[in-house]
C-alpha cells in the first residue's frame, strides 16, 4: 500500500508541475488553433483577398451575353455600346464604380484571342483564372452546338474508370479504399512518432534534471529507484494523454464554430475548383468522404491509444535509462540517445513505405517488433490487419515493455548515482547484472 | 546501531573493506575521513540506496527492518532540490514521501520554517533562494518526519557562521530529544567539539573508532603547555624535551615515567610563577595523519 502511495505521490508531482507550466497551457490551447489555422488559412486568404467585385463587361464579339455571378464577382453588360476608350477612363466612376473592365473583342468562338481586363489595382490570379474558366465554359457551349454535339456525348467518349478494391484475405471483408486508408495510416503513425519523440525526451530531461540537481539522493532515500522511474514515466504519460484529450475537445469545438462561419465560403471554394475543371478531383474527395464513414473510427482510436501507450512506455523507459547516464553537461546524453532516436526515425520511414505497400513481409515484421510496431501498426490497421496479427503484436508490445522497463530500471538505479567519470558502454552492460 | 563486516565493491574498486563499528544510541557520531574514503558509500548503504555485498547492519540489536528506514533522515552533501517548486510544496512533497499525511507535512513544515526564521518563504520558488536559504530548507526537509536517526553529510559547507550556528543548535536540540545523529565530514576539527564518538575511515578501511576522548588519550604524547611569569632556566634532559620556548610560555614533552609534578618543581624552585599548565592532546587531524602514515609504512 505504502509503495503504491509513494508512486502515486511521484506521479502526481510529475503531472501537476508539468500541467501547471505556462508552456504546457499555451501549447495545449494554441495547438488546435495552429492546426486549424493552417487548414483554413487558404480560405481566409482567399476571402480576404476577394471581397466582392463589380466587373463591367464590354463584349464586341456578341458571343458572351451573360456571365454567372458567383464567388463575389458581379458582371454587368450595361454600357456595351459605348466605345472602349471612353469606358477605360471612366469605369471607375460609372454607377457605384466598377472594380474592373473586361473587354472581349471581335473573335471566333474557337479562337478567343485579345480578351483584356482593366483594373486600377492588380487583379488576383484566382479571379483571373475564374473569369477565364467561365468564358471558356461559354465558348465550349457554343462550339459544341456548332458541331451538333452535347456535353454528355463528349463525356461518353472518355468514361471515368474506377476500380472497386475488395479485400478478401483475412476475416475482414470491407470496401478497400487506399486514399482514406493512407490518410488514416499516415495521420496515426505520424502522431505516435511525434509523441514518442516529444514525451520520450521529456522523460529523459526529467531524469537528467533530478540527477544533475542531485535531488535524486534525497528522493532515493525515501523511495526505490524503480518507483521513481515508473512514477515519472506514468506522470508524463498522463500529461501526454491530457494534452490529447484537450486537443480533441478543442478541435471539436473549433470545428463547430468555424464550420458555421466558414461553411458557406468552403462550399463556394469547392464550386470554384469544380468550375476550374477539377471534376475528377472532386469525385475522389466525395468518394473518400463517403467511405470515411465506412471506416471504424472508434476501433482505430482504440488501436491508436493502445500503441500510443505501449510505444510510449517502451521508449520512455529507454529514455529514462539514457537520462540516468547524464554527466553534468548535455553532450554525452545526446550521443547516448542517438540509437534510440534512430530507432524511432526508422519506424517512421518504414511506416511511410508500408502505407504504399501494406501487405509485404517488411510490413508484417515491422508491425510485430515492438520497437517499430507503435508507429507502423496504427498506420497498417486501416488497410485491414487480421486479428491474430494484432493480438500477436500487442502481446509483443507488452512483452517489449516489460523487457525494456526491466533493463532500463537496472541501468537507471546505478546510473542516477554515478557522477564524475564518463560512463562506458561496457559498464552499463555490467550494471544490468548487479545485485539489487 | 552496529555495523559488522561491511563490504562493497564497484567493479574492481573495493569501496568498503570489512568495516565494523557501532554507534551508541542517542549519540552524536562522527563519520570521518578524507574525500573518497567511502563515507558516502557507507551512508548510502545505511539508507538502503545500495545493498552491501556482505555484512550486516543492526538497529537496536536486530537486523534493520524496512520500517526502520522511515526513521532515518538523510541530508546529502549535494543539496539538490526541484528548483522550480515552491518551498512549501517542496517540503510537503518530501514529507509525504517519508510517509507523513498532507496535513501533518504542512503543519511540520510551517513549524520548522517558523523556527528557522523563514516563515515568509512558503511561496518562494527554490531557485530564487540564496544558497544558505536553500540549505536551511534542505535541513527542514531532513528533519520534517521526526527521524530517530539523522544522517548529515557535510551539513555546514556553504553556510555562513550565523546560519551554521543556528543549525548546530537545532542539532543539539534534536540530540537532547533522543535523536541519534551521524555526522559525516572530512573536516575533522569541526567534529571534535560536537561528536562524542567517531569512526575514521580511509580508502575503504577503518582506521580507528571509539570515543573521541579515549582516542585522544591513546595517542597523547605527554605534551604540556606552560605559561608563566619570570625567567626559568630549564635544560632539556632525559626526563623531558623542550619543543618550543617563547618569552612567557613553552611546550614540553615528558619522557618515560617523568611525572608532571617533577617538571613543575623546576619552576617552583626557581620561583617562576605558573599561570597555566595544560596537557596538549593531539587533534583528530594529527591522529589521522599519524595513523595513515603508519599504515602506509607498514
Amino acid at each position: 500500500m505504502l509503495i503504491m502511495h509513494k508512486t502515486w505521490l511521484i506521479i502526481s508531482r510529475e503531472y501537476i508541475t508539468r500541467v501547471r507550466k505556462k508552456s504546457f497551457i499555451i501549447f495545449t490551447l494554441l495547438g488546435p488553433l495552429l492546426f486549424l489555422g493552417i487548414s483554413i488559412l487558404p480560405i481566409i486568404i482567399a476571402t480576404a483577398n476577394k471581397g466582392s467585385q463589380n466587373i463591367l463587361v464590354k463584349d464586341d464579339s456578341g458571343l458572351i451575353t451573360a456571365l454567372p455571378d458567383t464567388a463575389g464577382l458581379y458582371f454587368n453588360f450595361k454600357y456595351n455600346t459605348q466605345p472602349l476608350e471612353e469606358l477605360k477612363t471612366k469605369f471607375n466612376s460609372l454607377d457605384d464604380g466598377y472594380d474592373a473592365l473586361l473587354y472581349i473583342p471581335m473573335m471566333l468562338p474557337d479562337a478567343p484571342y485579345g480578351i483584356e481586363i482593366y483594373s486600377s489595382d492588380q487583379m488576383s490570379l484566382t479571379t483571373r483564372l475564374y473569369i477565364e474558366s467561365i468564358i471558356a465554359d461559354k465558348l465550349e457551349e457554343i462550339n459544341l452546338k456548332n458541331q451538333n454535339l452535347n456535353k454528355q456525348q463528349i463525356l461518353k467518349l472518355r468514361p471515368k474508370v474506377t476500380i472497386d478494391d475488395k479485400v478478401t484475405s483475412g476475416e475482414i471483408q470491407k470496401e478497400g479504399d487506399a486514399v482514406v486508408a493512407s490518410f488514416f495510416g499516415y495521420a496515426m503513425g505520424f502522431i505516435i512518432y511525434i509523441v514518442l519523440l516529444i514525451y520520450g525526451t521529456m522523460v529523459m530531461r526529467g531524469v537528467m534534471e533530478e540527477k544533475t540537481s542531485r535531488i535524486i539522493e534525497v528522493i532515493i532515500s525515501s523511495v526505490k529507484p524503480f518507483q521513481l522511474m515508473m512514477g515519472k514515466i506514468l506522470g508524463i504519460g498522463l500529461v501526454g494523454l491530457t494534452q490529447f484529450v484537450a486537443w480533441g475537445f478543442l478541435i471539436t469545438i473549433l470545428n463547430i464554430i468555424l464550420g458555421g462561419v466558414f461553411g458557406s465560403q468552403l462550399a463556394e471554394m469547392q464550386n470554384v475548383s469544380a468550375a476550374q475543371g477539377g471534376d475528377a478531383d472532386m469525385l475522389v474527395i466525395t468518394q473518400a468522404y463517403e467511405s470515411l464513414s465506412a471506416h471504424p473510427i472508434y476501433y482505430y482510436l482504440l488501436i491508436f491509444l493502445t500503441y500510443f501507450l505501449g510505444g510510449y512506455f517502451i521508449y520512455a523507459a529507454l529514455f529514462a535509462a539514457i537520462g540516468s547516464l547524464a554527466g553534468d553537461d548535455d553532450t554525452d546524453v545526446q550521443m547516448y540517445a542517438m540509437p534510440v532516436t534512430l530507432l524511432i526515425l526508422a519506424s517512421i520511414f518504414i511506416m511511410m513505405s508500408v502505407v504504399q505497400q501494406p501487405h509485404t513481409p517488411l510490413a508484417f515484421w515491422a508491425s510485430i517488433i515492438p520497437f517499430t510496431s507503435p508507429v507502423v501498426m496504427p498506420a497498417l490497421v486501416p488497410f485491414g490487419v487480421p486479428t491474430w496479427q494484432i493480438i500477436l503484436s500487442i502481446g509483443m508490445l507488452i512483452g517489449g515493455f516489460i523487457f525494456t522497463t526491466f533493463i532500463a530500471s537496472r541501468i537507471y538505479r546505478t546510473g542516477i548515482l554515478m557522477y564524475g567519470k564518463k560512463i562506458k558502454f561496457r559498464e552499463v552492460i555490467k550494471w544490468m547484472f548487479y545485485k539489487g | 546501531m552496529t555495523f559488522k563486516g561491511i563490504n562493497k565493491s564497484f567493479g574492481e574498486v573495493q569501496a568498503l573493506k570489512d568495516i565494523t563499528f557501532s554507534i551508541p544510541a542517542n549519540s552524536i557520531f562522527g563519520l570521518l575521513g578524507p574525500n573518497g574514503a567511502g563515507k558516502t558509500t557507507l551512508i548510502r548503504i545505511i539508507t538502503k540506496i545500495f545493498a552491501a555485498d556482505s555484512g550486516q547492519i543492526q538497529f537496536a540489536g536486530e537486523n534493520m527492518k524496512s520500517s526502520d528506514y522511515s526513521q532515518i533522515g538523510y541530508m546529502p552533501e549535494e543539496k539538490g532540490m526541484y528548483k522550480k517548486m515552491k518551498v512549501g510544496e517542496h517540503l510537503i512533497y518530501l514529507g509525504r514521501l517519508k510517509g507523513l499525511t498532507k496535513v501533518k507535512a504542512k503543519e511540520r513544515s510551517e513549524y520548522w520554517l517558523h523556527k528557522l526564521n523563514a516563515s515568509d518563504w512558503w511561496n518562494k520558488k527554490l531557485e530564487d533562494l540564496s544558497k544558505g536559504m536553500q540549505q536551511k530548507t534542505q535541513f527542514i526537509a531532513t528533519v520534517l518526519h521526526d527521524p530517530k536517526l539523522l544522517i548529515l553529510d557535510e551539513p555546514f559547507s556553504g553556510l555562513d557562521p550565523l546560519n551554521a550556528e543556528l543549525i548546530k543548535n537545532e542539532i543539539y536540540n534534536l540530540h537532547k530529544q533522543g535523536v541519534t545523529i551521524i555526522f559525516s565530514t572530512h573536516r575533522m576539527e569541526q567534529v571534535e567539539e560536537i561528536c562524542k564518538n567517531i569512526v575514521l575511515i580511509n580508502k575503504g578501511n577503518k582506521v580507528i573508532d571509539g570515543e573521541v576522548a579515549n582516542i585522544k588519550n591513546r595517542f597523547k604524547e605527554n605534551k604540556y603547555k606552560i605559561e608563566f611569569t619570570g625567567v626559568p632556566v630549564l635544560i632539556a634532559n632525559e626526563a623531558f624535551d623542550i619543543l618550543e620556548q617563547n618569552e612567557n610560555s613553552m611546550t614540553v614533552k615528558l619522557n618515560g615515567d617523568t611525572s608532571r609534578n617533577s617538571l613543575l618543581q623546576n619552576f617552583i624552585q626557581q620561583n617562576v610563577e605558573i599561570n597555566l599548565f595544560q596537557e596538549i592532546l593531539p587533534s583528530l587531524n594529527e591522529i589521522f595523519i599519524h595513523l595513515v602514515n603508519d599504515a602506509n609504512h607498514a
